[in-house]
């Protein structure tokens, strides 16, 4: 037998054991395969800031496509995985990656264990930021759900109990205690890019530098979470929080100019004779430690027939120490990152075919510097210290698995936008525009 | 309108979901499930499971304006909404345990060949190839069944 002979032979009875094991539609056995998928494809578009990707001259590149199988693979034992190629601006490029795999072992009726590569509890609406058919809004609040803190946050490798109570009077209540590390996929994507720049902007050391930093390696050593839902006894109501702390460790080096004339004024420091600034300067490596005090989110949901109203606040508390070694002088840098995030969500349901959404959210990338001084101070402009974002929602249900969706953005600030996408600098008041059309089966 | 016709047309609009066709909740034949509460049948289409059952039953949907009517009654919300529900579920990586069928036909065959399940049916279409339990210590015969 040829070798393609033999990879027929080999590939036909397993296809017929899973065309036969999958579900087309009528009645089967309670244990096959289940397959759900979808796939997505926006435009986005906006005025004076690039958002993400370059979307001053508007871009495609915001779309998605989800593959998923879950089975019930004995008594109270079910595992699934999915597989997520994404594509917004630099992030995702359509790679295939493996989105969540799990075990999910049920201990007793509402008491079981997970593992694997599991979603992060952030907020109500992390778990399922990558699916349109599961909200209004073409993005999910960016006060709250930052699309850069993706990648960082999305999912951990680990294990979690969890439990769901029906506690009389009281009403259902979801528990879940997990412990694991996050997959860091790119070091240099936006997240760690812009937090990076946030500490580095605000060591004196460097005040009135151009610098950008380049991330070398990025390992999480542990987080742990728990996440709390209460279904209050009244239909449609549920409040929650989430809790999450950890450990990351990182190298890097920075790379531009600095003044060092100015940056060494009252340190005690000392130019060699004759020099006024370093230019063309590229530190040596050096270490980063990021301790994760909390990062903290409260939720609250009240659904009414057609009505939907939400309301999330992030805060998060990052302790960050940064060893380094710039021109010849040692020093160990510790500083904060301090978010503070809101939003306040409304949606209606007008028809089967018309839903409409309404925003409103402010995000500050360090909540004692609302006002911008400290970024001013830094040689920034005072907007980057927030981003106040009014949001407009429209979805259309096209059909029982399609729909389309047109949202508009009115901002003001750029609170943790990419510099690197915006090299010209940045405008306080933008608009951004977006369209999707999503179908899933 | 006088007082007493008006109030004829309030009553007559209420009493309206009272003459409601029943929607028969039903089990297999050999399952242990007599009867569920309201909050059992609710908490089992959330997919919280049944009392006494520690398997994961598997939930039967009936397309149609059954399927409405049954959500808007157990569960207070609307199909587009369990539809989101479930739909969360399923991209979040939990267990998706809704079986569609779109004939009633199908939804007796399901439950008649799983013991691990819940489902409904119109009145009409009950056999006995399937099993109605009564709902808060009520049959699908009295005027006072709660699913409608």
């Amino acid at each position: 037998m040829t070798r393609r002979r033999w990879r027929w032979a080999l590939l036909t009875p397993a296809l017929l054991a899973l065309a036969l094991a999958i579900p087309l539609g009528g009645p089967a056995a309670a244990s096959d395969i289940r397959i759900h998928g979808l796939v997505s494809q926006g435009y986005m578009r906006s005025t004076d800031n690039n958002f993400l990707a370059d979307t001053e001259n508007g871009s495609f590149e915001f779309s998605e496509a989800i593959i998923n199988f879950s089975t019930k693979a004995g008594d109270n034992l079910r595992v699934g995985m999915q597989l997520l190629a994404r594509d917004m601006g630099a992030e995702g490029n359509n790679t295939v990656g493996l989105d969540w795999a799990y075990g999910d072992y049920r201990l007793r009726k509402n008491l079981g264990i997970r593992f694997g590569k599991l979603k992060s509890h952030i907020g109500m609406y992390n778990k399922g930021r990558d699916v349109d058919m599961l909200r209004t809004p073409v993005l999910l609040p960016q006060s709250v759900y930052d699309e850069t803190t993706r990648d960082f946050a999305h999912s951990y490798n680990g294990f979690s109990i969890y439990a769901n109570p029906l506690v009389p009077v009281a009403g259902r209540f979801n528990l879940e205690a997990y412990l694991g590390t996050l997959p860091v996929r790119d070091p240099n994507s936006s997240f760690w890019q812009s937090n990076l720049r946030l500490v580095t902007n605000r060591l004196a050391f460097l005040q009135g530098a151009n610098l950008t930093p380049t991330i070398t390696e990025m390992t999480v050593r542990y987080v742990a979470g728990g996440m709390l839902m209460w279904h209050a006894p009244v239909t449609g109501l549920r409040l929650g929080g989430n809790l999450i702390k950890g450990q990351i460790e990182g190298t890097a080096f920075l790379e531009g100019t600095v003044p060092l004339s100015e940056a060494l004024a009252g340190s005690g420091l000392e130019l060699p004779p004759g020099a006024s600034s370093v230019k063309g300067l590229r530190s040596q490596p050096f270490s980063m430690d990021v301790d994760i005090e909390q990062l903290l989110t409260a939720s609250a949901e009240y659904s009414w027939r057609d009505l939907l109203l939400a309301a999330e606040l992030l805060y998060t508390h990052f302790d960050v120490t940064v060893d380094i070694d710039l021109a010849g002088v040692p020093i160990q840098l510790p500083t904060e990152v301090k978010w503070q995030g809101y939003y306040l969500m409304g949606t209606y349901r007008f028809s089967d075919l018309l839903e409409v959404g309404a925003t409103y959210g402010q995000f500050y990338p360090n909540r004692d510097d609302k006002d911008g001084r400290d970024v001013v101070a830094q040689g920034g402009q005072a907007f980057e210290a927030w981003r106040e974002n009014i949001a407009l929602s429209c979805r259309l249900d096209l059909g029982e698995n399609w729909l389309a969706k047109l949202e508009a953005h009115r901002m003001d600030g750029v609170g943790l936008m990419s510099a690197q996408l915006n090299p010209q600098g940045f405008d306080r008041n933008w608009y951004l525009f977006l369209a999707k059309v999503s179908a899933h089966f | 309108m006088t007082i007493r016709s008006f109030l004829l047309a309030v009553s007559l609009l209420l009493a309206v979901p009272a003459l409601a066709d029943p929607i028969v909740v039903v089990v297999n034949p050999a399952s242990p499930i007599q009867e569920l509460t309201s909050k059992e049948l609710k908490a089992a289409y959330e997919g919280y499971g049944l009392p006494d059952i520690s398997e994961e039953i598997t939930l039967v949907y009936l397309r149609g304006d059954i399927e409405d009517a049954f959500n808007l009654s157990v569960l207070g919300i609307s199909s587009k909404k369990v539809k989101v529900y479930w739909l969360r579920r399923v991209f979040e990586g939990e267990s998706d345990l809704r079986r569609i069928c779109k004939t009633p036909a199908e939804v007796r065959r399901f439950v008649s060949e799983n013991a691990d399940c819940i489902g409904f049916l119109p009145v009409p279409e009950l056999d006995e190839s399937v099993r109605a339990i009564s709902i808060d210590g009520t049959p699908h015969s009295d005027p006072g069944y709660p699913v409608k």
